[in-house]
């Protein structure tokens, strides 16, 4: 491991967005991409104060943020009850769920299988890499990939969408 | 719609859905924020511990002492110690062993019960699966074009066999092309087992001379003395929990259903299933609550720990090896814990997720691949 040392400040101001962008692909939801980031940086600030002298920041931040998700849903699952989905796409004409429907699958794959899809298609990740960042086998890997793979497939509106791709 | 165009669609759906980001949170955030962040840098329960650190270090070597002296004089009898985790810093000699145990450019694949392990490096163009003995001589098991058929997947490995998945493509394969089975003893290649085309293999164990795996929901029992296959659960499975005295298949909800050998979540003497459970053979560790249980077939002692980690804090259990345990915290993934279960002393090492392994090693591959033999430093004091 090459260690190399950049400050906290430069590494936020230089990443700060990118990884906003990933929490929100992961998590679909932009007030908690925005609380996942934050949380990171405080992380690592209580960690190493203003200087990283880690070598590879962005991975631990990465890291990070997808284990704050599936640890803050757990603590959900077990302490909230979730009335009802709350569309966020007043801002974002994209984010109408009409206009996307891999978009809409996502948001109902288990929180692992949309993680391994984000880490995999989104950060383009190895399947080693991925199985480091969430702590599991390469083996379950392809698992929760194949599995979610088979929830987009058997989704009505992906097969729709397939059916109007065939000549 | 084939995979390459659900993946094209998948990667369009995220890259077009992230550009709708444009600002992250403000860093630095406000005074107050950050001071009460600065108070716990490092460990956020390190000022406190370092406050009892004192009375903690008196007591820890009383007690360690008391135990030593009673464990020459009686017979082992089950007995249960409660130690408090005191934080100290990684001694020198600890330090320059895990420097040297470092591994560049490798990967660790597996470990087995006797200490050794298997580990993937690439040489030239060539991938090659090396084992590497408890003493440091090194064989090679597999050698294979690395841009080729087939990658070495994390692989098995007992007394008796090592087994390697080898997945259908270089990287990202949705599946394995077969397991092969290696004697250990000699290297040579005792049984290629194909994997039918477009399986989707979650799992695999080894346990008393058997492999299993788990395919498409099934669970397939080979026997590798006789060769035979069969499937011993039809449907419904998620995954293999595999422990050195036994293994097990998990459902949907994650119960376990023993398949040989004791349930894999149970210790010895001890009933009940055990969160996180892992062991080297002769010593487990597990989660109890916010605490970490340390038990030892030889002694029958079971040590405690407690403060380790704050009572919310996710933590992993990533392995054990004798008298140490390490462990991990969601908040600090590239972070690992090493515990001294004689003295409840806590160091801060940079090794996390273990490959299995035994015999006095911890091995993990993390941002530093490191093969530790922890049985050989010195203990770790308060």
């Amino acid at each position: 491991m090459d260690a190399c040392t950049v400050t906290l400040t430069a590494f936020a101001g230089e990443h700060s967005v990118g990884l906003t962008r990933f929490a929100y692909v992961l998590t679909g939801d932009r007030q908690l991409a925005q609380d996942l980031v934050q949380d990171c940086l405080l992380a690592l600030y209580r960690r190493f104060g203003e200087s990283l002298p880690i070598g590879a920041p962005l991975a631990y931040a990465r890291k990070t943020i997808t284990n704050g998700y599936l640890r803050r849903l757990r603590r959900l699952s077990s302490a909230e009850v979730i009335t009802g989905d709350v569309p966020d796409r007043a801002q974002h004409p994209v984010d109408s769920a009409d206009q996307d429907a891999v978009w809409r699958v996502l948001a109902k794959l288990p929180h692992r299988q949309r993680a391994v899809l984000v880490l995999r298609y989104y950060v383009d990740l190895s399947d080693a890499d991925i199985a480091r960042t969430i702590g599991c086998r390469e083996g379950t890997v392809r698992s929760l990939a194949a599995r979610a793979f088979a929830a987009l497939r058997q989704h009505p509106a992906l097969a729709n969408d397939a059916e109007e791709r065939q000549p | 719609m084939n995979d390459q165009q659900l993946e094209a669609e998948v990667r369009s759906a995220l890259a077009r859905h992230a550009t709708t980001v444009d600002a992250g949170p403000e860093w630095p955030p406000d005074d107050e924020v950050l001071a009460s962040h600065r108070a716990g840098r490092g460990i956020a329960w390190w000022p406190i511990a370092a406050a009892v650190v004192a009375v903690l270090a008196v007591i820890g070597v009383v007690i360690a002492i008391r135990h030593a002296v009673s464990e020459r004089h009686r017979p082992a009898t089950p007995v249960t110690v409660t130690r408090s985790a005191c934080p100290t810093a990684l001694p020198q000699a600890w330090q320059k062993a895990i420097d040297a145990a470092t591994l560049p450019n490798q990967m660790i694949l597996g470990g087995a019960p006797d200490g050794a392990i298997l580990v993937r490096r690439g040489v030239g163009r060539t991938q090659q699966t090396v084992l590497i003995a408890p003493d440091g001589s090194t064989r090679i098991v597999d050698e294979r074009p690395e841009l080729g058929r087939g990658i070495v997947e994390f692989s098995l490995i007992d007394r008796n066999w090592i087994v390697l998945p080898i997945s259908t493509a270089a990287t990202n394969s949705q599946t394995l092309a077969e397991l092969d089975v290696i004697d250990r003893a000699t290297l040579h290649l005792d049984e290629r087992i194909p994997l039918g085309a477009g399986n989707h293999v979650d799992g695999w164990a080894m346990f008393s001379d058997h492999l299993y795996w788990t395919e498409s929901g099934r669970v397939v029992d080979h026997d590798i003395a006789t060769r035979q296959t069969r499937t011993v659960v039809p449907g419904g499975a998620l995954g293999l929990f595999a422990a050195p005295t036994g293994v097990a298949w998990t459902d949907a909800q994650n119960v376990a259903h023993p398949l040989a050998g004791s349930r894999p979540d149970e210790v010895p003497g001890q009933p009940g299933p055990h969160q996180g459970l892992v062991s080297d053979e002769t010593t487990y560790a597990w989660l109890q609550g916010s605490d970490i249980a340390w038990y030892s077939v030889a002694t029958k002692q079971t040590v405690i720990v407690s403060g380790v980690a704050g009572p919310n804090a996710g933590v992993t259990v990533q392995g054990v090896a004798g008298p140490y345990i390490l462990v991990s915290l969601d908040t600090d993934p590239y972070v690992g814990r090493i515990i001294d279960t004689r003295t409840g002393a806590v160091v801060l090492v940079d090794l996390v997720h273990l490959v299995p392994s035994g015999d006095g090693v911890f091995a993990a591959d993390s941002l530093r691949t490191a093969i530790l033999h922890v049985d050989r430093l010195p203990l770790l004091h308060c």
